[in-house]
């Protein structure tokens, strides 16, 4: 009277085929496999991401507030990809001067040029010039400086973005905007200005107000008087992008892709660990309040209701408040209260399943009340309740990403609830950063669809009463 | 009606033990925080009190009356008390909404520091935002259900199944930065924050928080609409293929009848009920979304407490009425159950 | 209404078109009913006899529809008849139904009273006083108090309830009354006493009236004639007491001594091999023959004729040289 091996391993067949059947929850399916990948790749996919995320050395390459690279093909204009260069394009000896090319054909050119210049000198000053030479011959000199050479080296760093940078930019701007206006007593202050667009911009009356790119050859030329050698390895220049990568990046210059990838492997870890403990402690829970009935599924039930009653939300803010900001907390939580709506569920389907005529008949041979439940009613309810599960994960993940976005985010990991409240710290709704709202959340989207289509499919093919509807 | 007396006076009961366990959780955090907030008081108060001291007293007289003012204004705030006392005088202080005074200077706009005060100030405009998105998204997902189960197994209401679970599965905040990407950033259509609140009066000021509310509350209603009108449809279609929905046809009831009479009042409880628990489910969600639009209430406090000040008593404040409003909603939820299922007994298990 | 003939129909089929093939719930059932005659249907479950039963309500619920034949009513052709008319003329005005007694058939959040007014407010426009005097006579009829009027389903006996819906079946005076297994949740003692109350209403009452069930000794007390249904057919038609004595079909032979009786030996009691088929595949040719222990060459490949065996219809190949 007992159920064999063989009989779960056909019931599991038979599920796995009906379960093909489903093409939602194969889709759902498709997806959690997805991820499950990409979380276990990650430490090749995304190195030095999790402990790094706030250390903005780890991202000084990067550009800032860069729309990933395939938004050329989904909204108009071309942008300027990502463009690192190590090795300067020509040496001028003479003079020693180095010239780096750049050809702009993007409608949005560059966000920055960043210079890095370092090299010998046996003199104790040096004179910097670093100048952009435009396609219709105008010459913007950015930096004319003198530099104290330390130890016989020096090195320099120059970004379009800086304070002189933009100094220099706005003047340049400023300029041609008299030519065009010269009774304009208020002209746009720098703030208002695009600023970072004004060195690639045409020379015409909307330089200030809406620059436009200039198409053409670019030519940024480093001279540093008095130099004896530049140093190959410190010297360099960043073009840096529009664009950047399979997700863009934050206004912080944090590649978001590989964040992306820890937030779907933490998504998985704390979804599952709250998923699988709720599964055992609600099917223990529910299955011993239906095999013992009477005044222990009383008392067990109306304990139950109590748990029900208490929301989990302030809970979760006061406890992360007060006692950390972790993840981990947030699944103890989630494991202390996560199983009481399951447990329910359980108990309801066990008493249906009691009433099943085998598990009578097991009774009544004598099977102990353990291997009852054991051997009769867990491998019935078992898959019901991984259906049910199923569905607690993406619950989970979303719970901890609106807690990152009140800021109860964990500082050690990367979430995307944490990419996501930092979007909203640095206002990248006002600001248009799309990709670094929609990215992130895509993934809470994409964790939420794949579970829940996944854990209906499976109800349905556990469940038959769901399959009339 | 004895039967469902007793059913209203247990989950009256339960309400009570909810409230009082998370109270409990609440003043048990609270206890450690509380006393180094009363440590940094006392180290104030003696300070001032040494600088009053009459200066002809020895160095040994001023430590002795410092310290024996120190020891007064401990036991004052009673930091020597047993652990379990100063939870329970916490637990039955924040019962009694003794919630104590903000740390924070600006008392979030409020007119003074009591956390009661702070919390009047801001409690409204979430009760107005929230309590306007639900009565929208329960009307309007009722009816969308009701339609979808008359005409179930058609395109429509296969659409209807889709929308239900994909939104069902959108943090509803997130959806928020998304409707200010694309309402406020790209269209121009509404102020991205809504804060602060329009200064006019009369007709005006109304229209500035109903421009304010607009996206917000379609937010909401958006992410809920769909769900509900799911539920709905699953539990109209399973009791439109119940046995007297089939007498009732017979009887030469007409269908309009047999659908808003017999179905729809069967139906009733387990809807109602469930979308009220739905909706006192969503209120951490609601709250991060007032974040994201900046709309001035309960959410957009906690994070400023949070984030901007680290104001314990505050987010304590909050953590309570939140439960507070939970527990009563789904106390309420209950009794409409009670209410409306004639058939309802102790322990009867609701089709929610 | 005397002998007049109520109801007649012809060679009715209705089928359900579900995602794993056609069933073919009903196929070419014919027969007539009498006014203030009963007909029984018995068969097993699953044989088609609920199938009638809504046919004659046009209330096939799709995926299934009526796709042959006629039913003809009191002059009213019911196959032809819309969803609005067949609920305004045809519904408990002129065939009313008393549901199985194991389901749920009142709507729990409505009174007793209320869900009994309904045929009359909706059909009739009798409301109020009216519509209570009318409700207290019938609920007199069925022996209940009208203080259960204002009751809610939960709170009535499983035989109180079905007494209520006898009650509210005989309301508006229709010509046919269909009784769907009416007895068969209830305990033996008051399945009885519900049979008995039957057998006076209709005494009473010059109503057509159908019986459905699965329990032949009951048909045979309480109706005229008798059809008997196997897998869509009606395999076996005539006087109910004619076949009761002297079953022609193989298989009301069957149903017959498997009726228990308390003076005949135990050990006598027969039973049926096997199961009904399914109805969207059923065995070619007679569809009884795979369970009938008579059956020769032509059963599993012809579909048997009706033949007149003394006055009773049966639809089965032994007959076929006398029917010749």
């Amino acid at each position: 009277m007992s159920i064999r091996i063989d009989d779960i391993k056909e019931r599991a067949l038979s599920m796995m085929k009906e379960f093909k059947g489903q093409r939602m929850g194969m889709i759902g399916f498709s997806i959690i496999i997805f991820l499950l990948a990409i979380s276990l790749l990650s430490p090749w996919l995304a190195p030095d991401t999790d402990g790094q995320w706030a250390n903005p050395g780890r991202w000084e390459d990067n550009p800032r507030s860069a729309a990933p690279n395939w938004a050329d093909y989904i909204l108009p204009g071309t942008r300027a990809p990502h463009d690192i260069r190590e090795d300067y394009d020509e040496l001028d000896r003479t003079f020693m001067t180095i010239k780096y090319v750049y050809e702009n054909e993007y409608d949005y050119p560059p966000s920055d040029i960043t210079v890095f210049v370092s090299g010998t000198s046996s003199e104790s000053r040096i004179r910097l010039y670093i100048d952009l030479i435009r396609p219709d011959g105008e010459n913007i000199l950015f930096v004319d400086e003198s530099v104290s050479i330390t130890n016989g080296t020096f090195s320099y760093r120059f970004s379009l973005r800086s304070s002189a940078g933009r100094d220099r930019s706005y003047d340049f701007g400023l300029n041609a905007h008299r030519d065009f206006f010269p009774d304009d007593l208020t002209p746009p202050d720098r703030e208002s200005v695009n600023i970072q667009m004004v060195p690639f911009a045409k020379l015409n009356e909307n330089i200030l107000l809406d620059p436009e790119s200039l198409k053409g050859t670019y030519t940024l030329e480093v001279e540093a008087v008095g130099i004896d050698e530049y140093d190959d390895e410190g010297t360099r220049v960043l073009f840096r992008g529009m664009k950047y990568g399979l997700m863009g990046t934050d206004s912080n210059r944090k590649n978001l892709a590989l964040g992306w990838v820890h937030g779907a492997k933490y998504a998985l870890i704390i979804g599952g660990i709250v998923s699988l403990s709720s599964i055992s402690i609600a099917l223990l829970y529910g299955m011993t309040s239906a095999y013992y009935g009477g005044w222990v599924d009383e008392i067990m039930q109306r304990a139950n209701e109590i748990l029900l009653g208490i929301p989990i939300f302030p809970i979760l803010v006061i406890t992360m408040y007060a006692i950390g900001r972790s993840i981990w907390i947030l699944v103890l939580i989630y494991v202390i209260l996560g199983w009481r709506g399951l447990a329910k569920i359980i108990r309801a389907r066990g008493i249906q399943i009691r009433q099943d005529t085998y598990v009578e008949a097991a009774q009544s041979l004598g099977s102990s009340g353990g291997r009852v439940i054991t051997r009769h009613m867990i491998p019935q309810l078992l898959p019901y309740a991984i259906a049910e599960g199923a569905l607690m994960i993406p619950m989970v993940v979303i719970a901890e990403a609106g807690l990152s976005v009140l800021g109860l985010a964990d500082p050690t990991v990367v979430t995307w609830g944490r990419m996501l409240s930092e979007a909203n710290q640095y206002h990248a709704t006002i600001s248009g950063l799309w990709w670094w709202i929609l990215l992130p959340g895509l993934g809470l989207t994409l964790l939420g669809f794949g579970f829940i289509t996944t854990g209906m499919a499976l109800e349905r093919v556990v469940n038959p009463k769901m399959r009339q509807r | 009606m004895p039967a469902s007396l007793k059913y209203f006076i247990l989950r009256s009961i339960n309400a009570v033990i909810v409230l009082f366990i998370v109270v409990l959780i609440i003043a048990f955090l609270y206890s450690d925080m509380a006393d180094r907030m009363a440590e940094g008081r006392i180290a104030d108060e003696v300070r001032a009190y040494a600088g009053g001291l009459p200066t002809e007293l020895t160095q040994e007289q001023r430590s002795q009356l410092i310290r024996e003012e120190r020891a007064r204004l401990e036991e004052i705030h009673g930091l020597h008390d047993p652990f379990y006392e100063k939870v329970f005088r916490r637990t039955w202080d924040t019962f009694t909404f003794r919630l104590g005074e903000s740390n924070s200077r600006t008392y979030y706009g409020a007119s003074d520091a009591r956390v009661t005060t702070i919390i009047q100030h801001y409690l409204p405009r979430t009760i107005l935002l929230f309590t306007t998105a639900a009565v929208i998204s329960i009307l309007l997902g009722i009816g969308m259900g009701l339609k979808a189960a008359q005409v179930a197994g058609t395109k429509v209401d296969k659409a209807l199944s889709i929308f239900g679970i994909l939104t069902a599965s959108l943090p509803m905040w997130w959806v928020g930065m998304l409707v200010i990407l694309i309402f406020a950033f790209s269209l121009g259509w509404f102020p991205a924050a809504s804060y602060p609140f329009p200064t006019e009066t009369g007709y005006e000021y109304y229209k500035g928080v109903l421009i304010r509310m607009a996206m917000p509350l379609a937010t909401i209603v958006f992410v809920s609409v769909g769900g509900r009108a799911w539920a709905t449809r699953n539990m109209v279609t399973s009791i439109l293929q119940d046995d007297y929905i089939m007498a009732a046809r017979a009887k030469g009831i007409p269908e309009r009848k047999v659908i808003y009479g017999h179905t729809l009042k069967t139906a009733a409880p387990p809807i109602v009920t469930s979308a009220i628990l739905s909706f006192l489910l969503s209120i951490g969600g609601a709250m991060i979304t007032e974040v994201i639009f900046n709309w001035p209430g309960m959410g957009y406090l906690l994070r400023t407490a949070i984030f901007a000040e680290s104001d314990m008593p505050v987010i304590m404040g909050i953590v309570y009425i939140t439960t507070l409003l939970w527990v009563v909603g789904y106390l309420l939820a209950d009794m409409l159950y009670g209410f409306l299922d004639p058939r309802v007994e102790v322990g009867a298990e609701k089709k929610v | 209404m005397g002998d007049k003939t109520i109801l007649d129909v012809k060679d009715l089929s209705t089928h359900y078109f579900t995602s794993k093939g056609v069933v073919k719930a009903l196929d070419d059932v014919s027969f007539q009913l009498k006014g203030g005659k009963s007909l029984g249907v018995a068969g097993e479950s699953g044989c088609g006899k609920s199938t009638m039963a809504y046919s004659l309500l046009k209330m096939v619920q799709p995926p299934g529809r009526i796709v042959k034949g006629s039913i003809n009513l009191d002059g009213m052709e019911v196959t032809k008849l819309d969803e609005n008319s067949a609920r305004k003329k045809l519904r408990w005005q002129k065939v009313s139904m008393v549901f199985q007694g194991a389901m749920d058939i009142m709507t729990p959040v409505y009174t007793v009273g209320h869900q009994m007014k309904e045929p009359l407010r909706y059909l009739m426009d009798i409301t109020g006083d009216e519509a209570e005097e009318i409700c207290k006579k019938y609920l007199d009829m069925v022996d209940l108090d009208f203080e259960l009027f204002n009751r809610y389903p939960h709170e009535l006996s499983g035989g109180q309830k079905q007494r209520i819906i006898i009650a509210t079946a005989l309301l508006l005076e229709p010509d046919v009354v269909i009784l769907d297994e009416p007895t068969t949740a209830l305990d033996v003692v008051v399945e009885a006493r519900i049979m008995n109350d039957l057998k006076i209403l209709k005494k009473q009452l010059d109503n057509g009236m159908i019986f459905i069930t699965h329990d032949l000794s009951i048909l045979a007390e309480i109706s005229d004639d008798l059809a008997v249904m196997y897998a869509g057919w009606i395999v076996e038609l005539g006087d109910s007491k004619k076949i009761y004595r002297d079953p022609k079909h193989p298989y009301t032979k069957k149903l017959i001594a498997a009726i228990p009786r308390l003076h005949v030996d135990i050990d006598r009691l027969e039973y049926i091999p096997g199961a009904p088929p399914e109805l969207t595949n059923p065995p070619k040719g007679c569809r009884f023959h795979p369970r009938c222990e008579h059956a020769f060459g032509r059963c599993n490949k012809e579909e048997p004729e009706e033949h007149d065996v003394d006055g009773i219809l049966v639809k089965c190949h032994l007959y076929d040289e006398r029917g010749n």
